[in-house]
Order: C-alpha cells, then sequence, then structure tokens
C-alpha cells in the first residue's frame, strides 16, 4: 500500500466520520421535531387552567452544599417557593470549610432534630441533623466531606417522598419547574427519571432567586456555550428521549423515582461523572431485569445555571465532563449490544461511544492529519479547503438547526437582535471554538486513561446576572 | 468532490434554515401583536358579556379564531355556573358551532385539538359523533380532549361510551382522567366505578381505586373494603390502603399489619392512623420494633396522629420500649410534631 493510498483512506475515513456523525445528529434532529411539535400540543391543553387534579406525587429536593456561604441562603429561599403542592428540601453541608452551616442555622433557625436516620446507601458519616423552625419543610444534614455524589447519597437517605430532585446550589429554577418536570411521571408510572432542558443563565436577569428576564451575555465565550447547549438539548438530548434513550439527565436538574435509584445503588462517588453514570446504571440495571421503564426528558426551559466567561474554568469544566463520560460508558459496558439493551444499549450507547467519546480523538487528529497532508504536499489545497468546507459547514449547519428548533418552540430569546447574534455566534464558535473544546475533551479522555484520581477543580462564579437587592 | 458539495450544502442549507428563523420571528412578532389588538378588543366584550348581554359583536375573522379561542377557553376554565352560559351566549353570537366543525374536519392537529377543547365547553352537541371517534384515535392529547368534550356535552351518555377506554387506555394519564371525572361528578361516575372494580384485574385496579378516591371516596366505602378484604395483588392491596377510608370496618386494615411485605404493613399502619380507634395504638406499638424504618416511621407518626393519644402518652409509650429503633423513631415524630 503506497503512501498516496493511506492518504486517500484516511481522507474517506475523516469525510465518513464527519457525514456519518451528522446524519447521526440529522436523525436526532427529525425525532426532535416530531416530538417538540407534539409536547408542544400536549402543552397547549395543559397550559388551561383547572385541567390537572392535585396528582401531583411529593418530592424531596436534595441540594448539595460545599463552603457555599455566599448563596445557599438566596438558594434555599427560592427553592422554598417553588410552585408545587408538596415538596420537602433536604440541603446536605458537605464538610465545608466555610461558614456555610452557620449561615443556614442563622437564615432558617435551625434547631438539632433527633432523626432516626438510616443509611440504606453507604455514605461518609452524618455529624447532625437540623431542622428549621421558620419552615417546616426544610432540613439540613451536617456531614463528613466526601463530594457531591456521596452528598447526594445521605440526601437520599434522608428523604421521606418517593420521588427526589437533584438540585445544583446555584441553579436558577423557573417557579413552576418541579410541576413541569413531574409531568412524565405523571403521564406514565414506569416512569424512573426525568429531566429538563438547562439553559444559560449569563446574561439574563435574576431576582429573587427566580429568572425575570432572558438575554444575550456580553461575553463571546458565553454565548458560544448558549448555542453549545441549545446543540445538546434541544436535539441531542430531546432526539434520544422518545426512544427511551436518554443517557443523561443534568445534575443541575433531575428527578428520580427514589426506590429505584436505591435498588441500583444509588450515586458512585469514585466518579466524577455521577449523573449519567445513574442514568446509564439505570438503564443497564433495568434492561437486563426486563423491567418497564422509562427516562424521560421535558423540552421546557426549567433550570438556568452560570456558564463559565474564562478559559480555565471552562477548560476544566469540560475536561470533567470528558472523564465523566468515559467513566460512565466504561463502567457500564454491559449496556453495549445487550440483547435487551432496545434503543438506549443498540443505538445511544454506540452512538455515545463513538461520536462523544471517541469524537474528539477523531476530529482533532483528523484536522491535524489533513493540515500535516496538505503541509507536506499528500493533498492538494482544493482537498484541504473541501475537507474544511465539509466539517465547518456541517457544524454550522447543526447549530443554526438548534437554533431553529429554539424559534419554533419556546423562543426565549426575545429580540430580534438576539436572534441575529446567537446565528452569527453559531457560525463563529465554528472558527477555533469547537475547536478548543475538542482538544480539552481529547485532554480529558487521556486523563481517563491515566491513572489518578479525578477532581472538581474550582468553578469561578461571577453571578454577575444576579439582581442586587 | 464530496467532501466540497458537502460543505457547499451546509452551507446553502444554513442559509435557507437562517431566513426561516427570521420569517419564524417576523411571523411571531406580527402574530403577537394582532394577538393584543384582538385581546384588547375581546376581553372588555367577554367579561361584560358575564354580566349584561352584549347588543354589537364585531365580527370574528376565521385568522382570528384560535386567539379569540384560546381567551374564551381561558375564561371558560376559570368560572363557574351561569357565567359560563354567558360565554356560550357569546360564542354563539359569533357563529363559533360552525367555525369549530370547520376546524375540526380541515384543521391541523393543533386546531383540532382547540377546536374539540372548545366544543366541550360549549356544550355542543352537534358534533358528538365526531368527538366519539376522536375519543377513540391514538394520540392521547387529543383522545383525552375529546373524551373530556363528551363528558361536558353530555355526561350520562358518555360514560358508557368512555369508561372501557378509561380501563384499558394506559397512555392516559391518570391525573387527567381523575379531572376529567371529577368534572363528571361523584354521583355519575361511582356507579361505574363500583361496577368497574368488581371485574377488573390487577393491572387496572390501582387506577381505579384512585379514581375512587379523588371522585367518589364516599359512594366508593364497599368496593375499596371489598377489593381489599379479596385482592392478592400486593400492589393493589397496598393502593386499596392508601384509599381506604371506612372508620367502621378495620379489621381487613388490623390484619394487614402484619403482613410479610413491609410496603403493606406501612400503609396499613398509615390508614390505622388516620382512621384508628381505641386498641389500635396497642397494635401499632408492636410495629415501632418493625425491622423496616418506614414501618417503624409510620406507626410512630400513626400513633402520634391518633386523636385519643396526646404527646404525653407518646412520651410513656417511647419509656416502655427496650428497643432502641423503637425509641429512636418516637423521638423523630415528637420533635416532628414539636416542630409543627
Amino acid at each position: 500500500m503506497s503512501l498516496e493510498d493511506v492518504v486517500t483512506g484516511a481522507q474517506w475515513f475523516y469525510l465518513l466520520y464527519f457525514i456519518g456523525l451528522n446524519i447521526g445528529y440529522f436523525f436526532l434532529n427529525i425525532v426532535s421535531i416530531v416530538s417538540l411539535s407534539r409536547y408542544m400540543q400536549q402543552h397547549l391543553w395543559g397550559s388551561l387552567p383547572q385541567v390537572y387534579a392535585r396528582y401531583e406525587p411529593p418530592i424531596s429536593i436534595l441540594v448539595p452544599a460545599y463552603n457555599e456561604e455566599a448563596t445557599i441562603a438566596e438558594s434555599l429561599h427560592s427553592l422554598l417557593q417553588l410552585n408545587y403542592p408538596e415538596f420537602e428540601i433536604v440541603a446536605m453541608n458537605d464538610g465545608s470549610k466555610d461558614a456555610t452551616l452557620e449561615v443556614l442555622i442563622r437564615e432558617f433557625s435551625l434547631v438539632p432534630f433527633p432523626e432516626a436516620y438510616r443509611p440504606r446507601l453507604a455514605a461518609k458519616p452524618v455529624r447532625a441533623i437540623y431542622a428549621s423552625t421558620t419552615y417546616q419543610n426544610l432540613r439540613v444534614v451536617d456531614k463528613v466531606n466526601g463530594g457531591k455524589a456521596d452528598a447526594l447519597n445521605v440526601g437520599i437517605n434522608c428523604a421521606r417522598y418517593p420521588i427526589f430532585c437533584g438540585v445544583d446550589a446555584d441553579s436558577v429554577l423557573q417557579r413552576d419547574s418541579l410541576q413541569r418536570v413531574v409531568q412524565p411521571f405523571l403521564e406514565d408510572p414506569t416512569t424512573v427519571a426525568a429531566g429538563g432542558t438547562i439553559r444559560i443563565a449569563n446574561g439574563c436577569t435574576v431576582s429573587e432567586g427566580f429568572l425575570s428576564r432572558v438575554g444575550l451575555p456580553k461575553s463571546l465565550l458565553a454565548r458560544f456555550q448558549i448555542v453549545e447547549y441549545l446543540r445538546a438539548f434541544l436535539f441531542g438530548r430531546l432526539g434520544w428521549s422518545p426512544l427511551n434513550a436518554l443517557l443523561i439527565i443534568s445534575g443541575a436538574f433531575g428527578l428520580f423515582y427514589k426506590e429505584r435509584v436505591i435498588a441500583v445503588g444509588g450515586y458512585r462517588t469514585d466518579t466524577i461523572g455521577e449523573d449519567m453514570d445513574l442514568v446509564v446504571r439505570l438503564h443497564r440495571m433495568l434492561r437486563e431485569a426486563g423491567r418497564p421503564y422509562r427516562i424521560t426528558f421535558v423540552p421546557d426551559p426549567i433550570c438556568w445555571t452560570e456558564a463559565p466567561e474564562d478559559l480555565a474554568t471552562l477548560k476544566n469544566q469540560r475536561v470533567r465532563w470528558q472523564r465523566g463520560l468515559a467513566e460512565s460508558l466504561s463502567r457500564n459496558m454491559g449496556l453495549l449490544f445487550h440483547p435487551k439493551g432496545g434503543a438506549a444499549g443498540w443505538l445511544a450507547f454506540p452512538f455515545m461511544l463513538v461520536f462523544e467519546l471517541l469524537g474528539p480523538l477523531i476530529e482533532v487528529t483528523g484536522y491535524l492529519f489533513m493540515a500535516a497532508a496538505y503541509w507536506f504536499g499528500l493533498i492538494s489545497l482544493p482537498a484541504f479547503l473541501a475537507f474544511l468546507l465539509a466539517a465547518i459547514g456541517l457544524g454550522i449547519l447543526l447549530s443554526v438547526n438548534a437554533l431553529l428548533l429554539e424559534e419554533f418552540s419556546f423562543h426565549l430569546y426575545p429580540r430580534l437582535r438576539d436572534i441575529v447574534a446567537l446565528f452569527f455566534t453559531a457560525i463563529l464558535e465554528n472558527f477555533g471554538y469547537r475547536q478548543l473544546i475538542s482538544l480539552w475533551r481529547l485532554l480529558g479522555l487521556w486523563q481517563w486513561m491515566m491513572p489518578g484520581k479525578g477532581h472538581w477543580g474550582t468553578m469561578t462564579r461571577k453571578a454577575s446576572w444576579q439582581q442586587k437587592k | 468532490m464530496l467532501a466540497f458539495w458537502t460543505g457547499a450544502g451546509a452551507i446553502v442549507l444554513t442559509i435557507v434554515l437562517f431566513m426561516q428563523i427570521l420569517l419564524l420571528r417576523v411571523r411571531l412578532v406580527m402574530r403577537k401583536r394582532r394577538d393584543q389588538v384582538l385581546i384588547d378588543r375581546w376581553r372588555p366584550l367577554l367579561v361584560q358579556a358575564l354580566d349584561t348581554p352584549v347588543a354589537q359583536l364585531p365580527r370574528l375573522p376565521y385568522r382570528d379564531v384560535s386567539t379569540f379561542l384560546s381567551l374564551w377557553n381561558h375564561l371558560h376554565e376559570s368560572l363557574r355556573g351561569e357565567s359560563k352560559a354567558s360565554l356560550n351566549r357569546v360564542a354563539s353570537a359569533v357563529g363559533l358551532g360552525s367555525i369549530l366543525a370547520r376546524m375540526l374536519k380541515n384543521g391541523g392537529a393543533r386546531e383540532r385539538l382547540i377546536a374539540v377543547v372548545s366544543l366541550g365547553n360549549l356544550r355542543d352537541r352537534s358534533s358528538w359523533e365526531v368527538l366519539v371517534l376522536w375519543a377513540g384515535s391514538d394520540k392521547p392529547a387529543l383522545s383525552l380532549a375529546a373524551a373530556r368534550a363528551l363528558v361536558l356535552i353530555d355526561t350520562s351518555e358518555s360514560l358508557p361510551i368512555l369508561f372501557p377506554l378509561i380501563l384499558n387506555r394506559t397512555d392516559w394519564s391518570s391525573a387527567r382522567v381523575a379531572s376529567i371525572l371529577r368534572e363528571a361528578g361523584a354521583t355519575s361516575v361511582a356507579p361505574y366505578l363500583n361496577k368497574a372494580v368488581r371485574t377488573a384485574g390487577p393491572e387496572q385496579l390501582p387506577r381505579l381505586l384512585r379514581y375512587m378516591q379523588a371522585v367518589c371516596p364516599m359512594e366508593s366505602l364497599t368496593s375499596i373494603r371489598m377489593v381489599l378484604e379479596k385482592a392478592e395483588d400486593d400492589h393493589v392491596i397496598s393502593t386499596a390502603l392508601q384509599v381506604y377510608s371506612d372508620p367502621s370496618n378495620l379489621n381487613a386494615v388490623r390484619n394487614l399489619l402484619q403482613h410479610p411485605r413491609w410496603h403493606i404493613r406501612v400503609q396499613a399502619a398509615s390508614a390505622l392512623g388516620r382512621l384508628g380507634a381505641p386498641g389500635d395504638d396497642v397494635r401499632l406499638k408492636r410495629l415501632l420494633s418493625d425491622e423496616q424504618w418506614w414501618v417503624r416511621y409510620r406507626a410512630a407518626q400513626a400513633l402520634a396522629s391518633l386523636p385519643f393519644l396526646e404527646l404525653e402518652d407518646l412520651r410513656r409509650i417511647k419509656a416502655e420500649q427496650t428497643d432502641r429503633f423503637a425509641r429512636d423513631i418516637l423521638d423523630q415524630v415528637m420533635a416532628e410534631a414539636n416542630l409543627r
């Protein structure tokens, strides 16, 4: 085989990979359009008053907190104002080194509570449990530091209701977030988990813990992430949901049937992608057991989160996400092509494996290979440019498609100039940003293969969207 | 060449999509403006019509029907009694019946759904056959909307048609079915539910029991007791215990306190907490040392909610306990009671 054959073969490989990836997304896109339009129709009837009976199951909201003294009180105050018939909040102070616990005791008039704590899921020891004398539905668990997954497991042990909702302490919710995300549990009794769309809060205005105005941030980096989130949620996740093959529910806001989560062992504490790992494990174990179940995605934008606006934090986040993805998939390989695996095992898992896990490797080497081949005169300039045109053109098409879905469904960005700005962002992100993200994801993959324990890194939060009182 | 044409095709498609986005946005802005004008015109008229008939109503062009119906339906769902009749008089005056029939026949999925909801609110019998057909549609939103419309138009005639569907449509949300049955009213629904539980299988019974609790708890006491006494399926027994509300006959509940499945012991303890009589405290005390946390917790809660036991009695019961788990759970429940 000559060098020319190798170069031609590699060209075909990379080109077909990009086309295959985009065919996959195109397929997800079609499913998303159908399910979005069906959802919007159902929403039409659901939006009429007096349609629902008070049938909603009570929910335990679990809020892990580590060094959150600056924001925890406001977060809990806004959670306490959620519109939902019956819910409790269990905040877990995960051995914070700052004054998180003191703030909670002061703000919510906490008193020690003699709870008969039952460790159904193994976790770090609980030091004390407190109950609020002002809010009957608020308890705080003070525990030895063990990480987010460990804190969530303690929260599950303390939860009194059949469904729990894991919420990041810095998440901004809509007042009706719980009512919206609980719908799959009402529609289908086999539902074991449901997640909703997470949006970027940068550029928006938040007052008294709730989102009051949607806007675009000034930071280009944050804008890139808005387009990314639209792509990820509006067809990345919505596309898999009708096939019952959704493999990720964001840790920032997700609803789970408690007993099922306990049955599969709760959150794993030895992974940094505990949210995805739990969902993949639920799929694997329920499929293996042959139990009917549904894991559903609600397209409503129900949770807003702050995106990093500096490269170092963004890099940390993406390296961590890729490691989490790698850990979740590698530990649940039993789902891949399992005879009972259904769409989760036969479609979503291989897709994630090839295009999400190995994707950065192929993308980065693809760009490098083509550049090197052109540099050494193995391919012509037109061939190199055609490759770039295909890779970048398809990337732009996908992003703009996500914008179309947003405009078709929720059209949250009120001004026309926001839409135009997002369109140009969708183009611009393909010139450097996506390649940089692929590089960081490749780094995450590398770190996963190397021995050593993952760590969370530091999230630098600006919270410029938070309206000062 | 493949790469070039793929890229070029993607760029062209991107431009087309962007044009579509702009078009959607322009249409959205125009629609919102038109909707606002329409709402500003019709809302005062509809509100006025609730008190006094409006002599001169504006014409309702077909393109404005959707917005008008949205406003009209929302008002309908928020009002009761004679006010609904006033809204229906306005609807008749603008010729809504024929417009809805047209939407039902020729409209897209969204229009059909709006038409079905509106026909129900309008109590318009002329589309009865079509609504019966839609109630059997495999689309849950449309079929449920049609089922509700039938109930609103003629409750007694709709229930024999709908009950076989209610029993067998697993894709119908229980919450929505419950609200439809509530609108039908306890007296109308109870005979059908009572009849259905006699023949329903273990997969259908839990749903039926919950409808009974939501719609006609008093009319269903005998049926629920019958289910509780005869059922063998754990899920059915558990649901029956959750909805049981007959304090005059608790033997079946008491017998289940020792059931081998802890889920059932939990529900039996809770039921005794709601309905228990003197003497049941002794039975519940035994459960304070159950091996399952939830059984201990519900038993302690049940003791705390028995009307003839005071906090002092709970302290005495705690002092009698030799089991640490029993004492701990009583501590927790007493602390909860103190916080309330």
